[in-house]
């Protein structure tokens, strides 16, 4: 397997705060790989560092072999990386398809029109809300749209920060049915950070548990399940069969 | 009757040109949620501006100010790229402090510039003064009102039609998301500033034929603008307008019916009313986010 996206030695952090400690992880196309860890552990952090919100210190970071080191947020966006902020963020006083739009901003303008009705069919429930100020919208709804919007740009690599945070059971699972969906029908990698340590591991190919800005322990989805540290730490449970 | 009526329109007159100053502090604001107080020096340079592009220069006038509008531009532009921009990670206080600082070095090197005597120009002439009964609006007064409307709409064209105006938008309200869709918010607040910069030369250009241009011009423009701004509700395009008209009319009101003393403070009296009726302003506090 080819890396999509190869981290090699990551250190970045805020100001004379240190968070990541030395990252080295890949993902490749088509592929799921999952990030779970306590509150605080760095995941948000390793997500901004990739997407260039914030600067790296040291390592280095290739997508599809290019160094982003030092690239602008905003040019590592219209290289194919995507990253959907925890929290969603869409443009609350834009409608609906104002921000779906934006999410493909300065490619060409047809090619937008081609791809709003992909993205529609693909998130039905925003066709009708399409003129609604995305602000108003539930926050299921917004978590639709933030993916939706980052999508619109098709993407080769897809990061997703805690897509299913404070969202009812049945609109999680229907995400993770979508997450699923990205990679097997469109070949999408994909680096998942989640707080719902179960949901996320089962749909990981591979996955990471962190703590402290390290990666404290790696392997398959069904391994991590199964390991009864994680079970202990993240899944409040005994073991049970995948 | 017609003594209010004339009163009402000469104010309406001013007001224009608070409301282009309003609508300044107002896009700047929206795109980096900075209040400018430089912008009413981008006034006193377009009024300066074009007096000496006429007078030392000796360009025609439609030529003066376009030339003036350029070059209220590009400080504008300069202003963010070479100062605010390197300062962006600071607090909004100290940004705001930069703008007052930057406020005072257009007024002392306008001064060093065009010198520190009153200039006059001409109107711009073109229309008629027009006369109903015995009510009358002079021509340049024409002038200022069709600017205000042709800016206005097309500020809401470029907010509300247009892809670029839209990202400046979305890179006010979510700079990080915005940049994470390919947007450039550096791109989209330098450009907030030339815009503002070109609409504080143009209006500064239009009201030299009624006040003349002086290098102290800019402060009360400013002040005046920046009520306008926050009566209507700071960041709401619509309310700097009004806000702009409103202040324009009650000054002149008071300077017809009470004493022309008064005239300058009316506007801070005008703000402190509103804010005590209406805390967000006249337009605003309709905000459609939802936690
Ligand atoms: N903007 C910031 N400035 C300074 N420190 C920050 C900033 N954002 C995060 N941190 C610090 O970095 C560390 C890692 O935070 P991060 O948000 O990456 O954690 P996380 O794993 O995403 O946690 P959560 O599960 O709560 O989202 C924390 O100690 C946090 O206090
Ligand atoms: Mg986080």
């Amino acid at each position: 397997m080819t890396g999509l996206l190869r981290l090699d030695n990551l250190v970045a952090g805020y100001g004379s705060l240190t968070v990541l400690k030395g990252l080295s992880l890949s993902v490749a196309k088509g592929e799921i790989v999952g990030l779970v860890g306590a509150n605080g552990a760095g995941k948000s952090t390793l997500l901004n560092a990739i997407s260039g919100v914030i600067p790296m210190r040291s390592g280095s970071i290739l997508f599809d072999g290019e160094n982003l080191g030092g690239r602008r947020a905003a040019a590592i966006a219209r290289a194919g990386l995507r990253h959907v902020p925890e929290g969603r963020r869409v443009f609350a006083e834009l409608s609906v398809e104002d921000n779906l739009r934006l999410g493909a901003y300065g490619t060409r303008n047809d090619g937008i029109e081609k791809r709003l009705p992909e993205i529609f069919e693909m998130f039905p429930r925003l066709v009708e809300r399409r003129h609604q100020a995305a602000g108003t919208m539930s926050g299921g709804e917004q978590q639709m749209l933030a993916i939706g919007r980052a999508l619109m740009a098709k993407p080769r690599l897809l990061m997703l920060d805690e897509p299913s945070m404070g969202l009812a059971p049945l609109v999680v699972a229907e995400i993770f049915r979508l997450i699923r969906s990205l990679r097997d029908d469109f070949g999408l990698g994909i680096l998942l950070v989640e707080q719902n340590a179960r949901a996320a591991l089962r749909v990981s190919d591979r996955a990471c548990v962190m703590a402290l800005g390290r990666f404290e322990l790696e392997g398959t989805g069904r391994e991590l399940l199964r390991n009864p540290a994680v079970t202990q730490a993240f899944l409040g449970a005994v073991p049970r069969p995948v | 009757m017609s003594d209010f009526l004339q009163i009402l329109i000469s104010g309406g007159i001013v007001g224009c040109i608070y409301a282009m100053a309003a609508l300044g502090f107002t896009i700047v604001f929206n795109a980096t949620r900075v209040v400018n107080f430089a912008n009413g020096e981008f006034l006193m340079l377009g009024s300066l501006g074009l007096a000496g592009a006429i007078a030392t220069a000796g360009l025609p006038l439609w030529l003066a100010v376009i030339v003036t509008i350029l070059c209220t531009t590009l400080v504008g532009v300069a202003m963010q790229v070479v100062l605010l921009d390197h300062a962006r990670s600071a607090d909004e206080l100290t940004l705001v402090m930069l703008t007052i600082g930057t406020g005072l070095a257009l007024r002392g090197a306008a001064a060093l510039v065009f010198g520190r005597e009153v200039a006059f120009v001409q109107d711009f002439g073109l229309f008629p003064m027009i006369l109903i009964g015995d009510i009358y609006v002079i021509s340049q007064g024409v002038w200022i009102a069709l600017t205000l409307v042709c800016v206005s709409i097309g500020l809401w064209f470029l907010f509300a039609r247009t892809t670029f105006g839209k990202a400046m938008r979305a890179a006010s309200q979510e700079p990080r998301a915005a940049a994470l869709c390919g947007i450039e918010p550096r791109r989209a607040a330098a450009t907030a500033f030339a815009l503002a910069a070109a609409l504080g030369g143009l209006a500064g250009a239009l009201v030299t034929p009624i006040s003349a241009a002086f290098y102290e011009n800019g402060i009360f423009l400013g002040l005046k603008g920046f009520a306008a701004a926050v009566a209507g509700g700071l960041g709401n395009p619509l309310g700097a307008v009004v806000g702009g008209l409103v202040i324009g009319m009650v000054e002149a009101m008071t300077a017809g019916y009470v004493s022309s003393g008064y005239k300058d403070g009316v506007a801070f009296i005008v703000l402190l009313f509103v804010l005590l009726l209406r805390p967000t302003g006249l337009f605003g506090g309709t905000s459609v986010n939802r936690v």
